[in-house]
């Protein structure tokens, strides 16, 4: 460890040769930049992984059992179990989904589970990503790295290696796959994460291909080769947002689309991972039912807890909220990546009374979550150690099986004083061991 | 790997006409450093001039910083050379990260030349990373189609600057006799005729080389 | 009940100032099957095309897709057939929730304009240039009901005023589409296919999608389901568009254009939570080109011979 320390700037120095970058988005222009790298890992001992390993694997086949319900049968509505309107209003419903049934009934193949661990040891799910979670390229790459600065380190602490996501990967759109290639569906290289997509595509053998090189015809996906010879897509594992997917089916206005890709899918001919319509799943609203997800399809209880949540749509939830304003963070279901989150006691007294009405006005868009006081982790700065906030996206790959991927991304904040730890908000990441005995 | 699309032989072709064009380019503009020190201030006209493009520089300092590093002049070295990183970036799943990574260090060489008080001595890392990424294309591609499609950019690249810079009969027309089988390795729909108008403009006693470069300039129109 | 055998035929025309290739289109122009009315024949012809073929979307809707990949400037759908209407007086529940169709959609979502008409029509104040209340009114709803069935003799209109007693959801919604009818002015031309009910309530004046998705709107913001249903009407002209409203277990079709049940005279072609689930047709193409496009829609009922 004091090796990959000592040798960070050589790492990331070897990051930056191999372009291990995301893009942004500054004034209108776009950038590369360099995701930076922080040499002390996360550590996870063999217990406390195969707790995850149990508690993940059960979360992701209930959600998957839930979205294949939620677009035919509706049992858990029908039972009473989750309200309505926490399906129907969600912008992460997609009635064009409807009746769909999914290639080997699998919705979420690669799910990123964000995690984080309070004071007292107690992992908390914070969010669940079911549409295109990404990351687990960075410490896929830095892991290469690290062997190469301390090979000492790794012979001898007993690291499980996690350089076989992309063959897990591979399985997933292998099982999946209804008969042609595998090909990885990037919107172009100015999306934040094309390193990831370009990477993987690499690691795969997928073909990389923006939507300009997919055609539909006669509901069959194919990609021209440069000879003019049309090849089958079995699997797409897609890297853009469902509404962007298909002009004829969704956003009429989206370029970046493949027209009629949402009708090869409805008959089977394609799979798509993930499948469009997991944004119903995946909702911070409907992450406080998860657990009783759990219960219901699965009649087992809930290993991975949830930050303790509160929907203001309950009367008594609201009332909660309300009484303890200055002690909760509420969120905005609609907002992503960081955004529309507000910590009650960081509020002017006004925006504090917009905030009220606001959720009284609207109770269904906000979910509120105590605060929890998770663990710092250890970054280097200045050559000294420093703690900051982390998080642990782990990625769980579901074909016949699910597995949790041994690693997973650990991102941090940069900021001392920030709780957001998010990439696009200017943070960095870590390597996440996972100790095999 | 074995299918590729055309959008992706368009970049692997482009790859290769760039990464050549910045590696000869940058040998001439070496060149005219060293003179333009002590022996020839305008040397730098002469360069525009056969190059073909627009002499927009004030002075030899001016053509030396601009020419070599402003990213606003799209005939700059660093213009060239992002040019061909833009292309290479999303052929990552074809070339490989390998060898991806000599044209990111290229234009990292590159940009510390710039902001370097002695360029020339830190431009030998961008021609060494040129060099080493042929290489890596060498050594590491598999897919025939693939290194083919490249090579045959930088052939025709290369035969183009040469035309441009006036070079002898005898190096053109070992420029050319490394085109041809390139044009057929790759894959890529060709003008046949093309090539063969070109031998004969070549290899003529007096070599018109505007008339080679306008037909040069055709040989993917089929 | 009044049963019909209707004759119809949609034409969609599109003409292209100059010649697009790579043309991807979507049309949903085939009548659909249900409870008030069945296919009992149905042709179509799309010309040119390269492939093409046809399924069902989320809601059930037929479609017909395909793409016509070559150089053309004119783009003709043509779908012929026969439809059995008036079958019923309400359409059955599907496989799709009511639900589904409680909830606003960014079209039908009400603004400042949509909230204020609402809250009019809820406190009981006047309407514009009439007295008509709907609080403490006696018996507004049933002569609207009253007149629905008289003025038009085949209208499933008894089957509504047997509803209304014990059911409130279809009342308010006939209450709703009566204010709107009296409020909103029909006037072509005044909106276009993206208008949102708030930009409708706004400017006061629209077409029949105007007057169905707003009624939609009125409908949630009262709790109750609706949905938009794009179809054809008996006579010469374009397509229509009404509502559904769910009461009772049963979805009922109301025209706020007309003011009346719809009933055996129209042709249902889809529904679903707005205008934009029920394109009736969609299409993009690669080259920049201005389209003129023509619709026409005739239907007719056929005389039965006993």
């Amino acid at each position: 460890m004091y090796d990959l320390c000592r040798d960070a700037d050589a790492i990331n120095e070897q990051l930056a040769r191999y372009g291990v970058k995301f893009g942004i988005y500054k004034n209108g222009v776009f950038k590369e930049q360099l995701f930076p790298f922080d040499a002390i890992p996360r550590v996870i001992d063999a217990d406390e992984f195969a707790y995850l390993e149990r508690g993940l694997k059960q979360r992701v086949t209930a959600l998957n059992c839930f979205l294949a319900d939620i677009y035919t049968d509706k049992k858990i509505v029908k039972d009473g179990v989750i309200p309505p309107e926490f399906i129907y209003s969600s912008t992460g419903y997609l009635a064009q989904c409807e009746g769909v049934r999914t290639p080997k009934g699998i919705a979420s193949h690669i799910s990123g589970i964000d995690l984080v661990q309070s004071k007292d040891g107690t992992w908390y799910v914070l969010e669940d990503n079911l549409r295109v979670p990404s990351g687990a390229s960075y410490p896929l790459i830095a892991r290469e790295l690290c062997r190469r600065a301390s090979p000492a380190t790794f012979r001898e602490m007993k690291i499980e290696d996690n350089r076989n996501y992309a063959g897990l990967l591979k399985q997933v759109m292998d099982y999946v796959n209804t008969g042609g290639d595998n090909v990885i569906m990037t919107p172009g290289r100015y999306n934040a994460a094309f390193f990831e997509h370009s990477y993987l595509a690499e690691k795969t053998g997928a073909a990389l291909v923006t939507g300009s090189n997919l055609f539909v015809e006669k509901d069959m996906l194919y990609y021209l080769d440069y000879n003019g010879k049309k090849q089958r897509v079995g699997a797409l594992y897609r890297r853009l947002s469902d509404e962007y997917l298909d002009p004829m089916n969704f956003l009429p206005e989206s370029v970046i689309g493949v027209p009629h890709l949402f009708d090869v899918f409805r008959k089977g001919n394609v799979a798509i991972l993930n499948a469009p319509g997991n944004g119903v799943a995946d909702d911070k609203g409907i992450y406080y039912f998860v657990p009783k997800m759990v219960k219901y399809y699965l009649g087992e209880d809930c290993i991975t807890h949830n930050a303790p949540t509160y929907l203001p749509y309950y009367e008594e939830d609201r009332k909660y909220v309300l009484d303890r304003f200055d002690e909760i963070v509420i969120k905005d279901v609609a907002e992503a990546g960081g955004y529309g989150v507000v910590f009650g006691n960081k509020l002017t007294r006004k925006e504090k009374e917009d905030m009220i009405a606001l959720i009284k006005h609207e109770p269904r868009r906000f979910i509120a979550q105590d605060v929890i006081d998770f663990i710092d982790i250890d970054i280097m700065e200045n050559g000294e150690r420093t703690p900051r906030k982390a998080d642990l996206r782990a990625f769980v790959l579901t074909d016949g099986d699910v597995s949790v991927w041994k690693s997973g991304l650990t991102r941090f904040s940069r900021n001392p004083d920030s709780f957001i730890v998010n990439s696009s908000q200017g943070g960095g990441f870590k390597d996440t061991w996972v100790l095999s005995r | 790997m074995g299918i590729i699309t055309v959008e992706k032989a368009d970049h692997l072709y482009w790859l290769g006409r760039y990464s050549e064009r910045v590696y000869t380019t940058l040998k001439l503009y070496c060149d005219g450093y060293d003179s333009m020190i002590d022996l020839d201030d305008s040397y730098y006209i002469k360069i525009c001039e056969l190059l073909d493009i627009p002499n927009i520089y004030n002075s030899k300092e001016d053509f030396i910083t601009r020419y070599g590093y402003d990213r606003s002049d799209p005939n700059s070295i660093l213009s060239n050379l992002l040019r061909a990183y833009d292309n290479a970036i999303v052929m990552r799943d074809e070339i490989g990260t390998e060898t991806l990574a000599y044209i990111q260090m290229a234009v990292y060489g590159l940009e510390a030349a710039a902001a370097s008080h002695a360029p020339m001595m830190r431009i030998q890392k961008v021609v060494d990373n040129l060099l080493a990424f042929w290489g890596c294309v060498d050594d590491q591609i598999d897919g025939r189609c693939v290194r083919g499609v490249m090579k045959f950019g930088k052939r025709v690249e290369r035969l183009d600057l040469y035309l441009r810079f006036r070079r002898s009969p005898a190096e053109l027309h070992r420029g050319y006799m490394r085109l041809v089988p390139r044009a057929k390795e790759s894959g890529m729909p060709y003008n046949a005729e093309v090539l063969e108008k070109l031998k004969g403009i070549i290899d003529a006693p007096v070599v018109d080389y505007d008339a080679a470069l306008v037909q040069l300039g055709q040989i993917l129109n089929v | 009940m009044c049963e019909k055998l209707l004759e119809f035929s949609y034409e969609m025309r599109s003409e292209f100032d100059r010649e697009i290739t790579r043309h991807d289109f979507r049309l949903m122009c085939l009548p659909r099957n249900g409870a008030c009315q069945r296919v009992t024949d149905v042709r179509w012809r799309v010309s040119p095309y390269t492939w093409l073929s046809n399924g069902q979307d989320g809601f059930g809707n037929a479609c017909i897709y395909g793409a016509a990949s070559d150089h053309h400037s004119v783009f003709v759908v043509r779908v012929t057939g026969h439809v059995r209407t008036g079958l019923s007086e309400a359409e059955m529940p599907d496989r799709i929730p009511w639900e589904v169709f409680l909830y606003q959609t960014p079209v039908t979502a009400p603004g400042a304009f949509v909230i204020r008409y609402y809250e009019k029509l809820c406190s009981g104040e006047p309407l514009s240039g009439n007295n008509t209340t709907f609080v403490g009114s006696t018996g507004t709803e049933a002569d609207r009901l009253g007149e629905l069935s008289q003025g038009q003799t085949e209208t499933s209109a008894p089957a509504f005023r047997a509803g209304q007693e014990e059911n409130c959801a279809l009342r308010r919604a006939l209450y709703f589409m009566d204010c709107l009818h009296r409020d909103f002015v029909y006037q072509s031309g005044a909106t276009d296919t993206y208008t949102t009910s708030e930009q409708a309530m706004e400017k006061g004046c629209g077409v029949c999608q105007d007057f169905a998705q707003l009624l939609i709107t009125l409908c949630r913001m009262d709790g109750i389901a609706a949905r938009y249903v794009a179809g054809m009407l008996a006579g010469e002209g374009e397509t229509h568009a009404w509502a559904e409203v769910y009461s009772d277990g049963r979805w009922y079709a109301l025209d706020p254009t007309h003011n009346c049940a719809a009933d055996g005279r129209y042709i249902k072609l889809s529904h679903g939570r707005d205008c934009r689930d029920c394109l009736v047709n969609r299409g993009v193409y690669f080259n920049p080109a201005r389209e003129t496009q023509t619709v026409r829609v005739s239907v007719r009922p056929v005389s039965e011979k006993e």
